[in-house]
């Protein structure tokens, strides 16, 4: 039979997680407003909920650079890279040396990639 | 004890390293030449850029003939590396030596920056190994993708003119309304068969010849793949990304795309689908007679040669497509053999094309051939020949290559089919023999003929590339600029000025001189054709 | 080297030196592409000789060798090779073209000197050497009809050669046209004995042919036919012969090389080469010979006649021609080719001794004209006398031992062919009468003005050229003769050839002499070592010296009619009178010429106005060319109209397509 406390026991890390995450949150979001500075007017960029990134509610003929759709697609494929290198490194030892060659091509490969974008200039944001 | 060392040895899946090696150059090759391609200095941009990358060609071709015979699965039997694949990589390879060539000075490759254009050639060829050798529904589509990508984007490198973009957005969209069909009916197969090998496949095709959804994914699937190598009514994307991507281009994608679809389509519906080759092969028959129709009649009237090859290279595949429902090894030998005689026959050609928009400025029209016949023996006869050959007109190739797929036709009941190839190729002669008329038997327009405002496609003279290069110096700089304001205003030259472009001619006279040999004594072509038609060995 | 490699070179020696004259016509001096031609014809020669002493090295049953160049089309089933057969027959033929060749490409550097053409000549000579080695040497039936086909063009090439003199391209296209006829039933033949044999090779399907074929069978004998349609259109005999005595508008040499000494003799030799084929199919055999009979009697009482100097010995051709048809179709085989050797020489040496008078008459070919050059051009007499006797058979020449041979051995078949032997001799008499009429008008009684002025050194040249067919005005530039004329006595490249042939003319009998040498007949056995026949028929010494000696007399005593009639510097004219009804039935040919064009040609164009007026306006111009045009244009615009550039419609085309495809797939399931 359950009982409660082992429901507990299991879920506390997640409980943990939940209650610090919103503590956390609710505190800096708070803490801004207490100590960040003031501005004498109200600005439009940070009454924004997000305040980079896209606008939430534009007009139909806005328009902006194609520089963000580049950097987040490369900021992405890389980013995505570190997902595939996890579970190997997870279980190298079951997998061997195999893998270990595997994932070093893999990441040669992207390697390359980096090279090639980071040359050519499509990290510069112009 | 034994459980664990079987688990020891299955910790990687067995690949045969020598056998991959033809796949490995590419990628390494690839790479290199997409870094090389970074440099500084124009002369590397320019010329070791597509050094290194014939010699990754080479080198590949040079393994290919290595494993010749090995005949074996690789990578956990996802992949099959047999004289099928290793004699399509050879088509392939000589496609992309000749699409290099063909590009050495074009203002394309010069706009997309060398690494990237030869880059993507390399991946693009690497793409249609995979598809050819694939083994697994899996690696087919990553082929199939691999393939298509890069292709894509070629057909727009010719960035500054509107049809370069035109058609590789046309190609981008078309293409991927043809990948998300043979998807969904790779899943259908999945579904159906429960495994995605096409061991698996083959395991159940004969008791499922008659399920729904097995039936329905073979329809999906041979849609997709009948897209690529532009059968009718799939065919309609070809003429226009045909004529709007870069001549070197549409060399390349006409003979090497062409290939790696026949190859897929002869590895899967005569691999594993043979069991079910009665349900496939009389709709595969009919798209036959439906395409070589539409091919034929729709390349009559076009003043655009490169239209006009477009709708040409529909109607061989309708012929091509007989080798293939015969479903006997003659007949994949037929296909294999006409599929490589193909490539020499339209390299011919699109050679002579890419020669004569950089001299005329007339870009692909009928018209820049005028007066070839007088002046121009070393394009003229290229031109006459690869016409004569593609019309399947004796001691060229072309006439073995007929004469192969009909025979295989006629000696497994598609007599029928023979005779549809045989009026096509009556009808072909209308629009193949207008073109050995325009460069024989026109006079070159005189000079001050006003034309229309048909844009220079590739370098009007060699000053205009130089310009074109010393823009090109900053990596990522706008290339093409300076060429537009060159050329926007373009001097029109009628007769042209020969510009030197020996590669150029070298490709159109080669090929030509193939056709002939080939046409002559095929026999050492057809021992390699026939090679690979052994390596399905469930046929006859 | 090896045989087979003397073999190729043999065959490429020529087709090289055609190449070559023809890519350097700009940069070199005519003289030396005359020079170039008839050296390549000579090495050739050298060649064939090597090859023959090769072959004699070799065992008895090892002398039949097939060299195979590359397989063409064996994937479809059928072996067409590029290969050439090596035997005796062929090595005899390669002798005989190369060496007769050789001289008469030195007699052309001589006498086509001055002509504008000159280059071109040697280049379509030397093509021609080629085509026929191909001809000889090919080991199937693809090449053979490859070399046939080459000869015929090259044939035409040379009679045309004066191309703007309306006669010469008029005989041009009837030759060529009467070859194609002959083409095209080789082309059948060979496809009946490929149905049979299911091999284009040809020692391969003679080894099948008697699998294949019961004898006698409809389709053997019906192919054996057909083939030799194409050796009677070649070899001019009858009714496909009226093109050769056109063809002597070409000029002398080529009239020498092709229409006297090897072109004209292409029918014997495949009929030779085919023996297995005919010996398979009597009745076939028997067409042949009953037409080469037919042949030498029709073309003799015609040279009885005729007052063209050139077509004389043209219609002596067609008829020595006809012994030989009839020698190898009745399976006298050694005696045949025996006889194709020693016609070569000497009607080669006749032809251009011809060539010679005809250039002192300035070009004029008529023999009513001639009178009286014995004096003043004696070397010519000599060389034309040479050929005479040896065409009359009269001993000890040449012709003496092989024509005489053949009806000895056709004596000794019996039979049917006895009495071809019998109307073989009555040509022999006619024979000896035409050819020393000719020589007898040409050359003795009153000097004709011509010979006139070449007794008082001048060679005669017409004041203005023209025609002498029909007397049209010509100049001479290229397409006409040249203005320079050329004889023997003045020119070393014609005196050194004529007198090669002489010799040989007089000593070519000698290797096949009764009781006492039978070389040839030893060294064709190989070729022959399947045919029965070839060792059966066998008369006894005796028997053939019985047969010379009857064809001796009957030569003397042609001779001595003609010497009767024509020679004492009296005319024909009474002579004539008494035989008129005769005598106007042999001047119009035996009205072949009409009778084809009565049967063939007339219905031929009525047919092709029928067709062209009716037929083709209206079913095939109207009905299949309108309609099914009209039928792709209108699927052509359409095509064209779905293909609007626009991705949307495109897209909807692809979806019809997959549901099309899908609903086809989920009906059939």
């Amino acid at each position: 039979m359950l009982q409660i406390q082992d429901v507990i026991r299991a879920y506390l890390p997640a409980i943990v997680f939940v209650v610090l995450g919103i503590g956390l949150g609710a505190v800096f979001a708070s803490l801004n407003s207490v100590l960040g500075p003031k501005p004498k007017h109200a600005r439009r960029a940070t009454a924004e909920p997000y305040e980079s990134g896209l606008p939430s509610e534009v007009k139909k003929t806005m328009r902006f650079g194609i520089s963000f759709y580049l950097v987040a697609m490369l900021f992405i494929l890389f980013d995505i890279e570190t997902i595939f290198l996890f579970p190997v490194a997870m279980q190298l030892k079951a997998f061997g040396t195999f893998a270990l060659i595997e994932i070093s091509v893999f990441i040669v490969l992207l390697f390359v990639a980096f090279i090639y974008v980071w040359r050519r200039g499509a990290l510069e944001w112009k | 004890m034994t459980g664990l060392l079987a688990q020891a040895t299955t910790k990687g899946p067995p690949i045969n390293w020598e056998a991959l090696s033809p796949f490995i150059a590419l990628v390494a090759g690839g790479c290199i030449v997409l870094l090389v391609g970074l440099a500084r200095s124009a002369f590397i941009r320019r010329q070791v850029v597509p050094v290194l990358t014939l010699l990754t060609l080479g080198a590949t071709a040079g393994l290919g003939v290595w494993q010749w015979d090995i005949n074996e699965g690789i990578v956990a039997n996802a992949m099959v590396v047999d004289n099928l694949t290793l004699a399509l990589t050879m088509i392939f390879v000589a496609g992309g030596i000749a699409a290099v060539f063909l590009s050495w000075r074009s203002i394309a490759s010069a706009e997309a920056g060398e690494g990237e254009y030869y880059a993507l050639m390399l991946m693009s060829i690497l793409g249609m190994l995979v598809l050819v050798a694939a083994n697994d529904l899996v690696v087919l589509f990553i082929g199939f993708e691999l393939l298509s990508i890069p292709l894509y984007v070629l057909c727009a490198t010719h960035m500054r003119r509107e049809q370069s973009l035109e058609s590789g957005l046309k190609y981008l969209i078309i293409g991927s309304v043809g990948s998300a069909t043979l998807l969904y009916g790779l899943a259908m197969l999945y579904g159906a068969a429960g495994g995605t090998n096409y061991g698996d496949i083959a395991a159940v095709a004969a008791e499922m010849a008659d399920d729904t959804l097995f039936m329905v994914g073979i329809g999906l699937v041979l849609a997709g793949l009948a897209f690529k190598a532009s059968v009718a009514p799939f065919h309609q994307w070809t003429p226009d990304v045909y004529e709007g991507a870069p001549t070197p281009v549409t060399g390349f994608m006409a003979v090497a795309t062409k290939a790696a679809a026949f190859g897929v389509i002869i590895r899967l519906f005569v691999g594993p689908l043979i069991d079910a080759t009665t349900t496939w092969a009389p709709a595969f028959a009919t798209l036959a007679v439906i395409t070589i129709i539409v091919g034929n009649v729709g390349a009559l009237g076009q003043s655009s040669l490169k239209r006009m090859l477009a709708y040409s290279s529909v109607a061989q595949a309708g012929y091509m497509i007989a080798g293939v429902v015969v479903t006997t090894q003659l007949g994949i030998a037929a296909t294999v053999f006409y599929l490589a005689i193909y490539v020499v026959m339209n390299l011919a050609a699109f050679a002579v094309i890419t020669a004569r928009e950089r001299e005329t400025g007339l870009g692909d029209d009928i018209s820049s051939l005028y007066g070839l016949g007088r002046d121009r023996p070393f394009l003229a006869w290229p031109m006459t020949i690869a016409m004569l050959a593609l019309a399947g007109f004796p001691v060229t190739a072309g006439f073995f290559g007929k004469i192969y797929l009909i025979n295989a036709a006629v000696n497994n009941g598609y007599g029928w089919l023979g005779v549809v190839i045989v009026v096509g190729s009556a009808i072909s002669l209308a629009y193949y023999l207008r073109v050995v008329a325009a460069v024989w038997m026109r006079e070159a327009p005189a000079a001050s003929t006003s034309l229309s405002a048909v844009p220079i496609m590739a370098g009007g003279s060699p000053e205009g590339d130089e310009a074109a290069y010393a823009a090109g110096r900053e990596p990522g700089a706008d290339v093409g600029r300076v060429v537009s304001e060159d050329f926007g205003e373009p001097s029109i030259i009628t007769s042209g000025p020969r510009i030197s472009q020996p590669e150029v001619i070298f490709v159109a006279v080669f090929c030509a001189l193939v056709t002939i040999a080939f046409g002559v004594y095929p026999e050492p072509l057809m021992d390699v054709a026939r090679d690979a038609g052994e390596a399905l060995q469930s046929l006859r | 080297m090896s045989v087979t490699t003397l073999g190729w070179l043999v065959l490429l020696t020529p087709l090289a030196g055609s190449v070559l004259i023809g890519l350097t016509f700009k940069a070199l001096p005519q003289r030396v592409h005359g020079a170039l031609g008839t050296a390549a014809i000579g090495l050739a020669f050298v060649f064939a000789v090597l090859m023959f002493f090769g072959l004699q090295d070799r065992g008895e049953e090892e002398r039949q060798l097939v060299s195979v160049a590359w397989d063409y089309a064996n994937t479809v089933g059928v072996d067409a090779q590029l290969a050439i057969l090596i035997d005796p027959l062929s090595v005899l033929m390669c002798l005989v073209v190369t060496g007769v060749s050789t001289l008469i490409h030195l007699y052309s550097f001589s006498y086509m000197g001055g002509d504008r053409g000159y280059t071109r000549f040697f280049a379509y000579l030397n093509f021609f050497v080629f085509s026929m080695l191909l001809l000889v040497l090919a080991a199937n039936f693809f090449l053979l009809i490859v070399g046939w086909a080459f000869v015929g063009a090259a044939s035409y090439m040379l009679i045309s050669f004066w191309y703007r003199r309306t006669t010469a391209t008029a005989a041009g296209i009837k030759a060529f046209v009467i070859n194609v006829a002959g083409d095209v039933g080789l082309v059948l033949g060979a496809y009946f004995i490929f149905q049979g044999t299911n091999s284009l090779d040809f020692l391969t399907s003679f080894e099948r042919v008697g699998e294949a074929f019961t004898e006698n069978q409809t389709e053997l004998v019906a192919g054996c036919i057909l083939l030799l349609v194409g050796a009677f259109a070649k070899s001019a005999q009858v009714p496909f012969h009226t093109w050769l005595p056109d063809a002597m508008e070409g000029p002398t040499p080529v009239s020498s090389l092709i229409h006297a000494a090897t072109m004209v003799t292409a029918g014997v030799y495949l009929i030779a080469r085919l023996h297995p084929l005919f010996e398979h199919a009597p009745d076939a055999a028997m067409v042949g010979s009953i037409i080469g009979c037919a042949t030498l009697l029709i073309a003799a009482t015609i040279g009885l006649v005729v007052t063209d100097l050139k077509r004389v010995i043209a219609y002596s051709t067609m008829s020595q021609i006809g012994y030989m048809i009839m020698a190898v179709s009745s399976a006298v085989y050694a005696a045949g080719m025996f006889h194709l050797m020693t016609h070569a020489f000497f009607k080669a040496l006749l032809f251009m001794a011809a060539g010679s008078v005809i250039s002192a008459m300035g070009g004029n070919q008529d023999l009513d004209r001639m009178s009286g050059f014995r004096k003043v051009m004696p070397f010519t007499f000599a060389c034309m006398v040479i050929g005479g006797l040896a065409l009359s058979g009269i001993p000890p020449f040449s012709g003496f031992f092989s024509k005489d041979e053949i009806l000895a051995y056709m004596i000794d078949r019996g039979g049917v062919y006895l009495v071809m032997a019998i109307l073989g001799y009555v040509g022999a008499l006619m024979t000896a009468f035409y050819t020393f009429r000719m020589i007898f008008r040409a050359f003795f009684g009153k000097m004709s003005p011509e010979a006139e002025e070449l007794s008082h050194g001048h060679l005669y040249h017409a004041p203005e050229p023209t025609n002498p067919a029909n007397g049209e005005v010509e100049d001479t530039e290229v397409g006409f003769p040249g203005p320079e004329h050329h004889i023997a006595e003045r020119a070393g490249g014609m005196k050194i050839a004529m007198g090669g042939l002489a010799v040989l003319a007089i000593v070519g009998g000698f290797v096949q002499i009764p009781g006492v040498t039978s070389a040839l007949h030893d060294f064709l056995h190989p070729t022959f070592h399947d045919s029965e026949l070839f060792e059966e028929i066998h008369p006894s010494h005796t028997a053939e010296w019985i047969g010379l000696a009857i064809g001796a007399l009957i030569g003397a005593a042609g001779i001595f009619a003609a010497w009767t009639i024509y020679g004492k510097g009296g005319n024909a004219a009474s002579f004539q009178a008494r035989l008129k009804p005769v005598h106007t039935f042999f001047v119009n040919k035996w009205f072949f010429d009409e009778a084809i064009d009565f049967l063939i040609v007339r219905p031929a164009a009525w047919m092709g106005r029928f067709a062209n007026s009716t037929f083709e306006r209206l079913f095939v111009n109207g009905a299949l060319v309108g309609g099914s045009s009209g039928a792709i244009r209108a699927l052509s615009a359409a095509v064209r109209s779905i293909q609007s550039g626009y991705l949307r419609y495109y897209a909807a085309l692809l979806l019809i397509g997959f549901s099309g495809l899908g609903a086809y797939f989920l009906i059939s399931a």
